[in-house]
């Protein structure tokens, strides 16, 4: 006879929530009563796909509408929006590790949709904020890269916050492995990152959503990073990666005409 | 203590996050928003309640889910608006969903348990919390949060794409 009990302790034992001697006791009786098998069985299966079936939810929040009526109702005050972008007055160093905890901080599974841009940006602090932690950045650096599913999902969230439409697909690049998808922020504007390995190289693309004037493609060199960068309808884009200026370039040149 | 532009910034984080719950526990995607609109607006008002350290994302949860069992729940079921046809809730025809078979499927199965289950389903399976955890935010004893799970799971049981094809599976969902 089946009780509430046992449906409570089959469920802790699907939910790996039981302790060695609990799920010890659970085996041994599943494997004499055949009655409490039939309804393990039952149980198991409706463990469905809860999380990723709730994350295609998830990418239908009507966010922009959310976002516009909180900011009608509720306003920044002047103070915080000159205290949201304190990356202008710190080192490249010192942005570039806030960028990086914040990207770490941030599960991959759960939504980052950033504050919308504060303030227009006129100057470049953003690219050399990337440009600061990507130097850092080693054919390692992606060891623990996530799964397809979930940088398919990373990407459909960076989507909605960037407002533009960023797809396996989209984003594909020959020869090059995708690694990671992130979503960062920079001086309170949502920054979209897609790491790349070319040839065991790390290569990444941003996409900062902070009205910036549009420009056209320009290469920088710093050290060993190649740096390509352009803006477009109120986004800046950057690609950048320890390669010849012509690799990120022409990399650059490829998913500027997609953007 | 926190300020107000702090949760402010901090829940322009959680959204979505937060609007989902409400879709969960309304099974309706414009009194999700309401809900979340609303959570926005007494998050800041309390600021100053919100205690630096610990997590923003629980908070602004209980403050959603309070604002929806004393205010916006009560109200509907008053004016009648108690019950909400599970298939209207989530997912219509559409190219984008023709990707999302399964996980409309799943979506609509869920929304169509009952309240607490649904909420109960969210917490530990979406949003990963714990049994203890969710215990505690839902104010239950941690055996309630296990007979729920097991409501839902037999309720649930019957929707593997394994049993049925996604084909069949969708007709079914109608």
């Amino acid at each position: 006879m089946i009780d509430e009990t046992d449906d409570c302790r089959l469920v802790a034992y699907l939910d790996n929530q039981l302790d060695k001697a609990e799920r010890g006791a659970v085996e041994t009786r599943l494997n004499i009563e055949p009655d409490l098998r039939a309804r393990f069985d039952r149980l198991a299966a409706g463990g469905l796909p809860f999380r990723a079936a709730f994350d295609v939810a998830l990418a239908e929040t009507p966010l922009e509408r959310i976002r516009a009526k909180i900011d009608a109702l509720a306003p920044l005050s002047e103070a915080s929006r000159s205290a949201a972008r304190p990356a202008r007055r710190m080192s490249a160093a010192a942005a570039a590790i806030g960028l990086l905890v914040l990207g770490w901080g941030i599960g991959h599974y759960i939504p980052v949709p950033s504050a919308p841009p504060l303030v227009a940006s006129e100057d470049s602090d953003w690219r050399q904020a990337v440009a600061g932690y990507v130097s850092l950045y080693t054919t390692q650096t992606f060891t623990n890269a996530e799964d397809t599913r979930s940088n398919e999902t990373a990407l459909t969230q960076l989507s909605q916050t960037l407002g533009v439409a960023l797809s396996p697909v989209s984003i594909a690049l020959p020869e090059l492995t995708l690694q990671r998808v992130e979503t960062l922020a920079y001086d309170g504007a949502p920054l979209g990152q897609i790491a790349y390995l070319d040839a065991g190289e790390p290569i990444v693309f941003c996409i900062i959503r902070n009205g910036e004037k549009d420009a056209p493609l320009a290469i920088d060199k710093k050290d060993e990073l190649a740096i390509a960068s352009w803006a477009h309808d109120g986004r800046g884009y950057l690609v950048a990666g320890r390669a010849s200026s012509d690799r990120v370039a022409a990399l650059a040149e490829k998913l500027k005409a997609r953007f | 203590m926190a300020s107000r532009d702090e949760i402010k910034i901090g829940l322009s984080q959680h959204l979505a996050r937060l609007w989902r719950y409400g879709l969960a526990l309304s099974s309706a995607r414009d009194v999700a928003e309401d809900l979340v609109q609303a959570t926005a607006l007494r998050a800041l008002e309390r600021a100053d309640q919100f205690q630096s350290g610990t997590r923003l994302d629980r908070w602004l949860f209980s403050i959603l889910r309070s604002i929806w069992l004393n205010e916006v729940r009560a109200r509907r079921i008053r004016e009648g608006q108690g019950f909400v046809d599970p298939d209207q809730v989530l997912f219509s025809d559409g190219q984008e969903i023709e990707t999302n078979i399964f996980a409309g499927q799943v979506l609509n199965a869920v929304h169509r348990l009952p309240e607490a289950q649904r909420e109960t389903v969210l917490l530990v399976y979406v949003e990963g919390l714990s049994y203890s955890e969710a215990a505690e935010f839902l104010g239950t004893p941690i055996g309630t949060i296990m007979s729920r799970l097991a409501a839902a799971r037999l309720a649930l049981g019957k929707l593997r794409p394994a049993d049925s094809g996604a084909a069949s599976a969708r007709g079914n969902a109608k």
